[in-house]
């Protein structure tokens, strides 16, 4: 390792090395903690203070007949994994894996209950969108990290914090490790792996209105793929419905869409009219959340919208003291009307005589690195798992499902990547690739002079917002990619304004914003292929959602230093879909086959 | 239309070493409806890209962001402009201070005039 120490200011060894520290990463390293590995955890913030998990804003999903029995909530004894698996195929609008989703039914009650054997407090169980049954046992995300934390943190282990992994180290053709910084140093380290897990989370920052915390710029995907590895379902990014506009403090706040959960809340357009009854009069407003979505911006592109360019949500047809009551009922989280630590009434206009205007927030990725059961990559001693992962959601993911897919996944992936790094002799990782990526990284802070990464970030966010955003078509697709090119070519010479190395947020920025362009270039590439709508993909210049022809996976890939895009068919266990061309939001259920 | 209001932010700046570095002042636009966050973010995006704080979930659930708001300890995303007067932000007190309002959690501080007997 001598050669490496000169490059790198530290060199960490270990046997698995995780990045990211939340509900998938945490999860994955109690695993390898048991299997007697040596496991180091790093995260770009600081641990149970940062990442999507702590946001989540209370259910996770488990077969509600389970959580009665296991957790003597009230839930439905009619269900079962069998129901829960109808329900995730189907609103995946029949593209997920279902080999994957068998595993997920089945395995979820085993992990929500070890959550609360290991302290997680729960409050009920909720029918959220998407669920035949109330499936959604209510676990604050705060509550699930109190707990992977304490578990976590009573074996060895090492914790990295404010860290970014800025490359993983490949020789040979397999992962070795991976290269980062110190936030709070410019320290830069090289950590020196047998295996490593990805388990970074959504890239849901390149968008403007997001309900997803700071760090989550796609970073392990950007870098997942730089490292040769297949990228699936990129084209379906989440966007949540009814999250407030404004004020400019709850930005990206959901909690108007959780009201439709709780309450009949109305979602009207510009002329007072319940749009949703085009869209899917049945279940209206609780119908699922990528039709809602794809509905408020359509919506809004036909000039049916209000001025920030939302659809009104409205509970002013419901009595004044009906509304008021509510908030004593209103699960953790939500009671008297606070939001997090928010006291809603401080910044909300009264709900019992207005309505609030709210649009779409990008919020979860359906797509991303591609996994088998394993959680293996096509790449050797990458394992990744969680929202970074694609396969298990599809086209749609319906709510509180991510969590538990946090717990399932990073279960196996911690299993599965212990036993891999069992087999292997320790990463060796080239120091000519790490000076270079050292090199490579600095020069935005060596650079004299340069545009600051601040404008072009904001730029790309109102360019995916506007070009690859909630409904596509090939001509806006098409100059979104031409100005992510601009973008790029700009970011060649952008330099920080400032040179601290404590902490410099501009510098951090420089750091991402490749991860933010190639991130959204993926997503762009996918939508593009995909000529047709389904789920959280919704093509203007083709509405219909087409199952003669596109029952397939879009697959991302580099080759030869370019980005290659095809598609593979769909992986069918139990439920084959129908055939046939349907209008958007209208393909029938499919048929239990095994 | 009225003149957007702005408000006069007095930020305790601490530099690289984690001394104390004096009080800059920023004229800063606001918003209705702005949270202590939203300045932060502004004064960071559009008058001096030099100022460090931890902000994460930005929705008053990771905690991350409290610091000293006009003297009390409070959420800078969960805490609302003050309708008038300035606004004085200080680092939290209870940690050392790494750079202006990053902290680190590792190292709380010693209570004064008190050192460890061992290490």
């Amino acid at each position: 390792m001598s050669d490496l120490s000169e490059v790198a200011d530290r060199v960490v060894e270990t046997d698995v090395l995780i990045v990211g520290s939340e509900g998938t990463g945490a999860r994955a390293a109690i695993e390898v903690q048991k299997a007697g590995l040596d496991v180091t955890v790093v995260t770009k913030g600081v641990m149970a203070k940062s990442g999507a998990t702590l946001t989540a804003d209370g259910d996770i999903d488990m077969d509600s007949a389970s959580a009665t029995r296991l957790l003597g909530v009230k839930g439905d004894l009619r269900d079962s994994p069998r129901i829960f698996f109808e329900d995730m195929v189907r609103e995946s609008k029949y593209i997920s894996n279902q080999e994957l989703v068998d595993i997920h039914v089945n395995e979820a009650p085993e992990r929500v209950a070890e959550l609360v054997e290991w302290g997680a407090k729960i409050d009920g169980i909720v029918l959220a969108m998407g669920h035949t049954y109330p499936r959604g046992v209510w676990m604050p995300g705060v509550e699930i990290m109190k707990a992977l934390e304490g578990r976590m943190k009573q074996a060895p282990h090492t914790l990295i914090e404010n860290f970014m992994v800025v490359e993983l180290l490949e020789r040979d053709g397999r992962i070795v490790g991976a290269a980062g910084f110190k936030l709070d140093t410019s320290e830069f380290w090289v950590i020196a792996a047998k295996t490593v897990i990805m388990a970074t989370g959504g890239g849901l920052r390149p968008y403007p209105h997001t309900t997803a915390p700071e760090e989550l710029t796609g970073d392990g995907q950007a870098m997942a793929y730089r490292a040769g590895v297949e990228m699936i379902d990129m084209e379906f990014p989440m966007f949540l419905p009814y999250c407030l506009l404004a004020p400019i403090a709850l930005d990206g706040v959901d909690f108007p869409m959780l009201l439709t959960y709780f309450l009949d809340a109305h979602a009207l357009n510009r002329n007072g009219e319940r749009y949703m009854s085009k869209w899917d009069p049945k279940r209206m407003e609780k119908s699922t959340r990528d039709i809602n979505s794809i509905a408020q911006a359509v919506e809004a592109l036909e000039g049916r919208g209000g001025p920030k360019g939302g659809t009104y949500l409205s509970l002013t047809h419901l009595p004044a003291n009906l509304i008021e009551d509510s908030g004593r009922w209103l699960p953790t989280g939500m009671d008297d009307w606070h939001y997090g630590e928010f006291d809603l009434k401080k910044f909300l206009p009264d709900l019992q005589r207005v309505a609030v205007e709210c649009g779409p927030a990008s919020h979860y990725q359906n797509g991303g690195i591609r996994i088998n059961a394993r959680c293996e990559t096509n790449v050797d001693g990458l394992f990744a798992a969680g929202e970074g992962t694609g396969s298990l959601m599809g086209a749609n993911r319906i709510s509180g499902n991510a969590v538990t897919q946090t717990q399932v996944w990073g279960f196996h992936a911690g299993i599965n990547a212990a036993a891999h790094a069992k087999e292997q002799a320790p990463g060796d990782p080239d120091p000519d690739d790490v000076r270079a990526i050292h090199d490579r990284c600095l020069a935005p802070l060596r650079r004299e002079s340069g545009p600051s990464p601040i404008g072009m970030r904001q730029r790309l966010q109102q360019l995916a917002g506007d070009k690859i955003g909630v409904v596509r078509d090939q001509a806006g697709l098409e100059e979104g990619l031409a100005g992510l090119d601009e973008i790029e070519e700009e970011m060649a010479g952008m330099a920080t304004q400032h040179k601290g190395t404590v902490y410099n947020r501009e510098w951090l920025e420089a750091l991402q914003l490749p991860n933010l362009i190639l991130y959204m270039r993926m997503v762009a590439n996918a939508a593009m292929m995909r000529t047709e709508s389904r789920g959280a993909h919704y093509r203007l210049d083709h509405p219909k959602s087409d199952n003669t022809d596109w029952l397939k996976n879009v697959v991302v890939v580099r080759e030869n230093g370019k980005m290659a895009v095809s598609t593979a068919p769909v992986t069918i266990k139990h439920v084959e879909p129908a055939a046939g061309v349907f209008d958007y939001g209208c393909i029938p259920d499919g048929k239990w086959i095994t | 239309m009225s003149e957007p209001r702005t408000i006069k932010v007095n930020l305790q700046r601490f530099d690289q070493g984690g001394a104390a570095s004096g009080v800059q002042s920023y004229e800063v636009p606001v918003e209705p409806g702005s949270s202590v966050m939203n300045l932060l973010t502004y004064i960071y995006e559009n008058l001096d890209p030099s100022i460090s704080y931890y902000i994460s979930c930005r929705i008053g659930k990771c905690l991350g962001c409290d610091m000293g708001i006009n003297g009390t300890v409070d959420y800078a995303c969960t805490t609302p402009v003050p309708t008038e007067g300035e606004l004085t932000i200080t680092p939290l007190p209870e940690y050392v201070t790494v750079k202006d309002l990053a902290i680190d959690r590792d190292r709380p501080k010693r209570p004064a005039g008190k050192r460890p007997v061992i290490g």
